[in-house]
């Protein structure tokens, strides 16, 4: 392991990092056991410039050490840097809005808002967070956290789908089929999955998964009235059905013919 | 795969299907779920069961599932801390399902209650499962436990899961049955999750729940239920202190979900299960039971139909419930 103070370097990590003035970065540290980038980030002038200096400016300069910050250690894991990962740290007080800067994250969660952003937009595109987790190098528990806040509305974000509609993101589940082809569920695209989402159209469930499943999702779109979060939950509700159809025949049954009602 | 239906059974009996090599799940009081032999199976403390002759409290008796073993399909046991549980759906087999138990009023208890629904691959795949507890004589002297078969500790913060894989013909298939509905009564919702509450709205007026429940004297048998698109999930009380200003539950509130007081059912438990369970297959592959159900509807030396299985202090079937029985089926196809 090695640790520096080399403010240069520290400085190049933070330019790397995309923090720029009046914050920076006063110390680093290379785990490279973990494999982890250590920075830790403060917005105070430099002090170590200074120098205490004697009557008149006479005598040796003397470096100065840092400030010391007052406030709690945060941090937050970051966008990897090369093959380690990163980490941000702070002892900053920060101020509320501090907390919507990209390098740092809201309080109690363990991305920075930078890589939150990154991490929803890859769940938009259908990929799994196991897959996201072997990626990325995010421990599991960090990313559960991460969806648990997602899901319950603490975190809010837009993000606009690149891909084209079917095309399945790496480490995707098994793409989804257009109903006519191979699978027996409609697709993704029929606009009777945002109503069953939605609320505004209901149908008659035996099965208990699909009614916990569908009413958890409800309970989420409702709460995040976002397109981005609605599609992300189309998805999941349409990969469930998909992989349980053979148990879903009564409730497929109707919606396939809903689906059929309304593209007459 | 495996024949054997589920039993209560004697201690010498149950390991001499453990010594087969049979997986199973076990339901027991401590003292005899401590003396098994290691084997391949996961079991739980409990002394009150709903056994093939009717309900029943027993220290030496143990109830047994055996789990299905296809060639090249084992199942697989794996141990669970509150860190790690979030990842029980996602280690589940493609195609198969996990039967689970929780020790009671534990960490991973709680984890399991409050978040189980958000975790990844929930609802995708079958899980279904049991809360160990303890006979009610013991209360304070001793804790629920778990036990993985292939060690010789009970454990107390842990969750024990088999992992029962199904060739591709098989599929599981969790129904519960829930005797309880919502009443005509006020709508009641939480602002706060948890298994207690100062607080609640009532028809959208912030008011106090203890207080109001003592005021409508309401029985406290009769749990809180939300309707989830047609499945029934009650959230069982357990304890109104006016004095506090606090009720507590046996499962946790959530907000945004819209809850009223349950209507009693007619007639007696047995009679009105009996009638509920008719469109359930006669042979269950997993099944279990609420002690609540047992204890207030005084189910000991009466039958619930064809139905048996451990009387536990929470079932699962995908989520945590209450006074709700759970029922697993393997169908061919």
């Amino acid at each position: 392991m090695k640790e520096t103070n080399a403010l240069s370097v520290a400085d190049y990590l933070a330019t790397a990092a995309g923090i720029p003035h009046p914050w920076r970065a006063i110390q680093y540290r290379i785990d490279d056991v973990a494999e982890i980038l250590h920075v830790w980030v403060t917005r105070q002038p430099r002090p170590n410039i200074a120098r205490k200096r004697s009557w008149f400016g006479l005598g040796t300069p003397q470096p100065v050490a840092e400030t010391p910050a007052s406030g709690p250690e945060l941090q937050w894991r970051h966008l990897n840097c090369m093959r380690f990962s990163c980490q941000i740290h702070t002892t900053d007080v920060l101020d509320e809005r501090h907390f919507e800067l990209p390098w740092f994250g809201q309080l109690g969660l363990p991305f920075t808002n930078q890589l939150s952003r990154q991490v929803f937009a890859c769940l938009s595109e259908g990929m799994e967070m196991s897959a996201l987790c072997e990626i990325f190098h995010i421990p599991f528990g960090d990313m559960w956290k991460f969806k648990h806040a997602l899901d319950n509305g603490q975190l809010a974000f837009e993000y606009a789908a690149t891909k084209k509609p079917n095309a399945a993101a790496p480490g995707a589940a098994a793409p989804l089929q257009p109903a006519a082809a191979t699978s027996n569920v409609p697709d993704i695209g029929d606009p009777v999955w945002e109503r069953i989402i939605t609320g505004t159209l209901n149908i008659h469930i035996k099965t208990l998964s699909l009614q916990l499943i569908l009413t958890k999702l409800r309970q989420q779109v409702s709460l995040q009235q976002s397109e981005d979060v609605k599609r992300l939950k189309l998805r999941e509700l349409h990969k469930y059905v998909d992989r349980n159809q053979r148990s879903l025949g009564y409730e497929l049954g109707q919606i396939k013919a809903l689906s059929a009602t309304e593209t007459v | 795969m495996n024949t054997l239906q589920q039993l209560l059974l004697s201690s010498t009996a149950t390991a001499e299907l453990i010594r087969s090599g049979a997986a199973l799940a076990i339901a027991g009081d401590e003292s005899v779920l401590d003396a098994l032999p290691p084997g391949n199976w996961i079991g739980g403390t409990i002394p009150y069961f709903m056994g093939q002759n009717g309900g029943v409290t027993t220290r030496s008796q143990l109830f047994v599932t055996p789990l299905p073993s296809y060639p090249g399909l084992a199942p697989c046991i794996k141990q669970y801390d509150a860190a790690s549980l979030s990842q029980v759906c996602t280690e589940a087999p493609a195609n198969g399902f996990s039967l689970m138990i929780l020790p009671a009023f534990s960490e991973v208890h709680l984890e399991y209650a409050q978040h189980a629904s958000l975790y990844d691959e929930m609802f995708m795949k079958p899980l279904v499962g049991w809360v160990s507890g303890i006979h009610l004589d013991d209360m304070g002297r001793r804790t629920p436990k778990v036990r993985d078969g292939r060690n010789d500790a009970l454990l107390e913060n842990q969750a024990v899961v088999m992992h029962v894989p199904l060739p591709d013909n098989v599929s599981a298939h969790v129904n519960i049955v829930n005797l309880f509905s919502q009443g005509q009564g006020d709508l009641i919702e939480f602002q706060e999750p948890g298994f207690e509450a100062s607080n609640c709205l009532v028809n959208g007026k912030p008011t106090s729940l203890a207080k109001y429940l003592k005021g409508i004297s309401h029985d406290t048998r009769l749990p809180l239920v939300a309707d989830y698109s047609g499945a029934l999930i009650n959230v069982s009380l357990k304890t109104i202190d006016e004095k506090r200003n606090q009720v507590e539950f046996y499962g946790p509130v959530f907000p945004n979900v819209a809850y009223r007081l349950a209507q009693p059912f007619a007639g007696s438990y047995e009679t009105a299960l009996d009638q509920a369970i008719a469109d359930l297959p006669e042979r269950a592959d997993f099944s279990c039971n609420c002690v609540l159900n047992y204890l207030y509807s005084e189910l000991q030396g009466k039958r619930t139909g064809h139905v048996t299985g451990p009387m536990t202090f929470g079932e699962v079937a995908y989520v945590l419930l209450n006074q709700t029985l759970v029922h697993m089926t393997l169908e061919t196809y």
